[in-house]
């Protein structure tokens, strides 16, 4: 029977959560940074390994459209992030520490800047955690089979949820056992034993992605062995210009996108954001004295204490002179971590911990504050999250408005659907990452790949000083050494180009019967698509405007190469 | 004795393969180790003087002849190296001065006891997961300190002997001609000693408060 405290938790945590989302709730898309919002979910591989949750979604979609699917996700990793934390520290005596626990884990800068940044996918990670955490803690107490079943189906889902969450979690787990074997606290045998059909049970419900990553045709996203040092000097976590680096990770913050101003920063909004972080240090410190001192908890503890200063280690990074070297040989030997090309994704594990020992710590502070003393301890550390990261309430403080794409992009996604010919579509401008108009001019990933039904090459670019690009598609560099032609007259050997580029003539080898020119960003740069004889405009919109290659599907000719003199 | 020798065993190994997978240099690497085992219980100084001997003249046959082999760096730093060990070997057996040191801090602390491996191995783990964030010297000392909580004794003697290990550690490290790092060996070797002072004042100060 559920008690009336967990009825009025969860209630407090919906009204918090409505508040956020509220300005969200109108029809239409939510697109920011890394979202890729469209009206359809495509179904992914088999091997992929988030094949069961966006398998869910995909069939949600028959019934529920997508906007509002998406709308559903963002209230799950709000509610779960609470009531997860809110029920790990259940037993403690007071439902205000418990609360306090659950708000902080759920309104804080760190998932704050994930959310806005659109990566959802990492947050129903982190708002899984703290489920998956307590499971965990019960195997190693009790070793039941119904607790290995139990564990084994949270890694499954986990797993489907968030790859970079999977490591987290597989982090945790294997200093847990380390410690717990070590410590020998409890009956070894039997724990190695149990760990062992957790392992075994894990392996076979995740086997779809397992065998993916091995072939390798799919598993944890194959991208990541593309990763090098210009990917971790360009997604490295950053330093507050005036408390540092360490101090700005203990606080939540240090993602790469701060720097950039891609969202108003907690910051700006409340200045005093380093007297809360000292405060969630401090009632931290306090509850993980109590968690091994007073309570014996020392597997607990200690399993807590590494797991924290490893993730912190981690989310340091290259940012760290004296570790750079170190941490760029981690990232070249042990192939996981390259899951990390962004370190700062691990304060999430700072964070965890201050909800968990913040709560336990703030339980055994009210016990002990005297009458009035207790209900201004009470206020303060209920109303703190809120301090910590204004930004999250009302719709993102305004920075997120649900939208819906232009009527000139379906109709024209109409028009290349009635071409019944096999070709692909050009999408220009040239860039992954763009403000689009009908979006507020937020910067988000190109979604024209998912919004068309036919396939379009469009620019995967990252355009940052350190990073340039993955992208090894022939199209791609075709497309790119031909912009680089008309716009500087050099190849991408550097060689001196002086005639002018057939544009429909050179598209024609990689397929492209069309080209679509969004008015977006810098599009002016692309008029000279207007000039070109062989490109015929057949539909301009406010939007978008439709170029059709009148050279597409006209074989070229093979080039002659005079090779008579030379030897063999 | 069975555990220091135990203890010493597993220190040497991993110091040998980290050294190795370091430096690349079996040589280095099995000198270093073997080092310190010899250095505690080798009871003859004379064959490590031999073997440094032949070390110099088969370094100086390989550069004459130019022979380089794979994984074998620079005979003639092994062969500096098992000189001076020769020398503290020797110094050992007749002064007997390292086994006093040793004795001085077995008499306060039981150093090599069972109990205190876990213990050892758990500050130098902290000092890893510390050193990103506070830098090595200040995470070396922060584990030291914990160490002296955890096993509940405050003496300075066992920092003083860790800066004098350190300060041997620099004149090896010279040799190399690597400044940067005998450099930084320097600020642990100091605060080391700076936190061993510090510990010998508080005990002075409470014996007279006793």
């Amino acid at each position: 029977m559920i008690k009336k405290e967990s009825i009025a938790a969860i209630l407090l945590y919906f009204s918090v959560i409505f508040i956020i989302i509220l300005p969200l709730l109108p029809p239409g898309y939510i697109l920011t940074l890394d979202i890729l919002a469209t009206e359809k979910i495509i179904l992914p591989n088999l091997t992929s390994i988030n094949f069961v949750f966006t398998g869910i979604l995909y069939l949600l979609n028959f019934l529920i459209p997508s906007y509002i699917l998406q709308k559903m996700i963002l209230f799950l990793i709000l509610l779960l992030s609470g009531l997860g934390m809110y029920r790990i520290i259940s037993k403690e005596k007071y439902w205000t520490a418990k609360m306090f626990a659950g708000l902080i884990y759920m309104v804080n800068p760190f998932i704050y800047e994930r959310l806005i940044s659109g990566q959802w996918s990492f947050a129903l990670g982190y708002a899984f955690f703290p489920w998956i955490a307590k499971m965990t803690t019960d195997f190693f107490q009790t070793p039941s089979n119904i607790n290995i079943i139990l564990l084994a189906l949270e890694t499954a889902i986990m797993a489907s949820l968030s790859s970079h969450f999977l490591i987290i979690y597989c982090i945790f787990l294997f200093i847990f056992l380390i410690v717990t074997l070590v410590s020998g606290f409890y009956e070894n045998i039997k724990t190695a034993k149990a760990f062992i059909k957790l392992l075994l049970l894990s392996i076979i419900l995740n086997l779809n992605w397992i065998i993916g990553m091995i072939l390798p045709i799919g598993g944890i996203d194959n991208s990541s062995s593309a990763i090098n040092r210009g990917d971790l000097i360009s997604f490295q976590s950053v330093a507050d210009n005036t408390f540092g680096l360490v101090f700005n990770l203990l606080s939540g913050y240090g993602f790469w996108g701060e720097a950039n101003n891609y969202f108003i920063s907690p910051k700006s909004i409340f200045s005093f954001w380093p007297v809360i972080t000292i405060l969630l240090i401090a009632i931290s410190l306090y509850g993980y004295y109590v968690l091994v001192i007073k309570r014996k908890q020392i597997v607990l503890g200690i399993t807590l204490g590494v797991f924290f200063l490893t993730a912190l280690d981690l989310a340091i990074g290259i940012a760290s002179k004296n570790f750079e070297q170190t941490v760029f040989f981690l990232y070249e030997k042990i192939f996981f971590l390259r899951v990390f090309r962004e370190p700062q994704k691990l304060v999430a594990v700072v964070i965890f911990c201050y909800a968990f020992l913040g709560g336990i710590g703030l339980s055994e502070l009210i016990d002990k504050a005297k009458h009035r003393l207790k209900y201004l301890v009470i206020l303060i550390f209920l109303i703190l999250p809120f301090i910590y990261a204004p930004p999250i309430l009302g719709g993102f403080w305004g920075q997120l408005k649900p939208a819906f794409y232009p009527k000139s992009w379906r109709e024209v996604n109409t028009f290349l659907n009635n071409d019944k010919d096999n070709f692909s579509v050009l999408f220009f401008p040239w860039h992954q990452y763009m403000r689009f108009g009908f979006n507020n001019n937020i910067v988000i990933a190109n979604p024209a790949p998912y919004f068309f039904d036919k396939p379009v090459i469009s620019s995967r670019n990252y355009e940052t000083v350190s990073l340039y690009t993955h992208d090894i598609r022939t199209e791609a560099l075709h497309i790119e050494g031909l912009l680089t032609i008309e716009r500087e007259r050099v190849n991408l050997l550097d060689d001196k180009v002086e005639e002018k580029i057939s544009w429909g003539q050179n598209l024609s080898p990689i397929n492209v019967k069309y080209i679509i020119l969004a008015k977006e960003d810098d599009y002016k740069d692309y008029l000279f698509l207007y000039t070109t004889k062989e490109l015929k405009k057949i539909f301009e919109s406010d939007e978008i405007i439709l170029f059709q290659n009148s050279k597409w599907g006209m074989q070229e000719e093979e080039p002659v190469i005079d090779n008579s003199d030379q030897d063999l | 004795m069975k555990s220091i020798k135990s203890a010493l065993i597993v220190a040497c190994s991993g110091l040998f393969f980290l050294i190795f997978l370091l430096t690349s240099a079996f040589d280095f690497a099995l000198t270093f180790s073997g080092s310190i085992w010899l250095l505690f219980f080798s009871k003859n100084y004379i064959p490590v003087f031999s073997i440094s001997a032949i070390l110099f003249f088969l370094n100086f046959v390989f550069d004459y002849f130019d022979i380089n082999f794979r994984y074998i760096s620079d005979l003639s730093v092994d062969a500096y190296m098992l000189l001076v060990l020769g020398v503290l070997i020797y110094l050992r057996l007749k002064n007997k001065t390292l086994d006093n040191y040793l004795y001085l801090i077995n008499n306060d602390i039981k150093t090599f006891d069972k109990d205190i491996i876990p213990k050892i191995i758990a500050s130098i783990i902290l000092t890893i997961l510390l050193f990103p964030i506070l830098g090595g010297p200040i995470a070396a000392i922060v584990s030291y300190i914990f160490f002296s909580v955890f096993t509940n004794k405050n003496n300075g003697k066992i920092a003083v002997f860790i800066a004098i290990l350190i300060l041997s550690l620099i004149s090896v490290v010279l040799l190399f001609k690597n400044k940067i790092i005998a450099e930084s060996l320097g600020i642990y070797a100091y605060s080391f000693l700076l936190v061993g002072i510090l510990q010998e004042v508080i005990n002075y100060l409470r014996g007279i408060k006793g």
